[in-house]
């Protein structure tokens, strides 16, 4: 009867055991049972008479808000872990959503070919380019009523070098003349380099000759043209043509 | 009410003056069963302390440096046919705070003195 009750009290030690550790991390409750198992063991194999079932529920008892009391300290620990844990994630996630905000703002648009600034010697087709005339004084919209004006276009052409086929043009957008500078008489050659991929179509714009108020709207139309792909010893290859936008008469 | 840091409740310093004294006999690494059987047969009493204080306050005492605990060998234990024991060893700091709990206070003795007698 005894050994019956001594093995109910095992049972209950471990039982409990097991209740206040449950879902502790793996090495704080191995250890913890592990501690208490091997307990019983001396207990059961002391030299000097085991306890008996009455000592051991006693010592369950009496040490149960203790055991409480240890979960709970784990658990306070465990929470200011995670809380740390959760504190850095957050902090590195604003981190990375500012930088992605700061790039997509300052970042040049991807849809738009690239294109490089002015070349400083002289362009392919012509001589030195003249400096861009000063930008013109602020209108009186009573004298020059911009809204009233024909919608214009500009002429445009391009050319290879020497020994090259010329591609041949399957679209075609014209280079809207701004109203803005057809009211103050503005008028001047944009000269650009474009890039025709193997496609056809314009991979990259370079301005070889640049006036401010006329430069956007020649590329924005250059950069639509569509061209048969570019034949080269019956290979498609890219091929750089030097188009002039005649803005004016 | 909760207890200042660093101070030590009565069962602690029985663990530490236990420990220091099976120190002395040469049980240099003891387990918690071990501990236990001391401190009640040093406190007189055949119940051993609870399991969730015993084990709570050595881990205490583990933190605050006054003892020092390691996992046996577990091939040790598979060979003799028992579960693992953590072992517990006192640390200087445990035996200084052993040593000052079991000394015994020195009382002065306090002298007699004669009264004053006011001058006629």
């Amino acid at each position: 009867m005894s050994f019956r009750l001594l093995r109910i009290a095992n049972a209950a030690v471990r039982a409990w055991t097991r209740l206040y550790t449950w879902r502790l991390p793996p090495a704080l409750r191995d250890a913890r049972r592990e501690e208490v198992e091997s307990d019983l063991w001396e207990s059961e194999h002391d030299p000097g008479g085991a306890q008996s079932a009455f000592q051991l529920l006693a010592r369950l008892l009496s040490g149960a808000a203790d055991d409480l009391g240890w979960r709970f300290e784990q658990e306070n620990t465990m929470a200011r872990y995670l809380n740390l844990r959760l504190a850095i994630v957050v902090a590195l996630t604003c981190l990375v959503l500012i930088w992605i905000v700061i790039a997509t703002t300052f970042s040049p648009r991807a849809s738009q070919p690239h294109v490089l600034p002015p070349k400083l010697h002289a362009g392919l087709s012509g001589p030195y380019p003249a400096p861009p005339p000063p930008p013109p004084p602020p209108p009186s919209l009573v004298d020059r009523p911009v809204q009233n004006l024909p919608q214009l276009y500009a002429e445009t052409t391009y050319d290879v070098p020497r020994g090259m086929t010329l591609p041949v043009k399957v679209k075609d957008v014209r280079p809207i003349y701004p109203p803005i500078a057809v009211s103050y008489g503005l008028e001047g050659t944009v000269i650009l380099e474009a890039t025709i991929e193997e496609r056809g179509r314009v991979f990259d714009l370079r301005i070889v000759r640049s006036i401010p108020v006329l430069d956007h709207s020649a590329i924005n139309a250059v950069r639509q043209w569509e061209f048969q792909p570019p034949i080269v010893d019956g290979v498609p290859k890219r091929v750089v043509i030097t188009v002039t936008v005649r803005f004016g008469s | 009410m909760r207890r200042k840091p660093g101070t030590l409740v009565p069962l602690e310093q029985a663990i530490c003056a236990s420990a220091a004294l099976l120190r002395r006999r040469g049980v240099r690494e003891f387990h918690g069963y071990e501990l236990a059987r001391q401190v009640a047969h040093d406190a007189d009493r055949r119940l051993l302390t609870a399991y969730g204080t015993l084990y709570r306050a050595l881990g205490r005492l583990e933190r605050m440096g006054l003892l020092q605990s390691r996992r046996e060998d577990p091939e040790i234990a598979a060979r003799e046919n028992r579960p693992g024991r953590r072992l517990y060893t006192l640390t200087i700091a445990g035996e200084t705070v052993a040593r000052d709990a079991t000394a015994v206070p020195h009382v002065k003795a306090r002298r007699r003195t004669r009264r004053r007698v006011a001058p006629a």
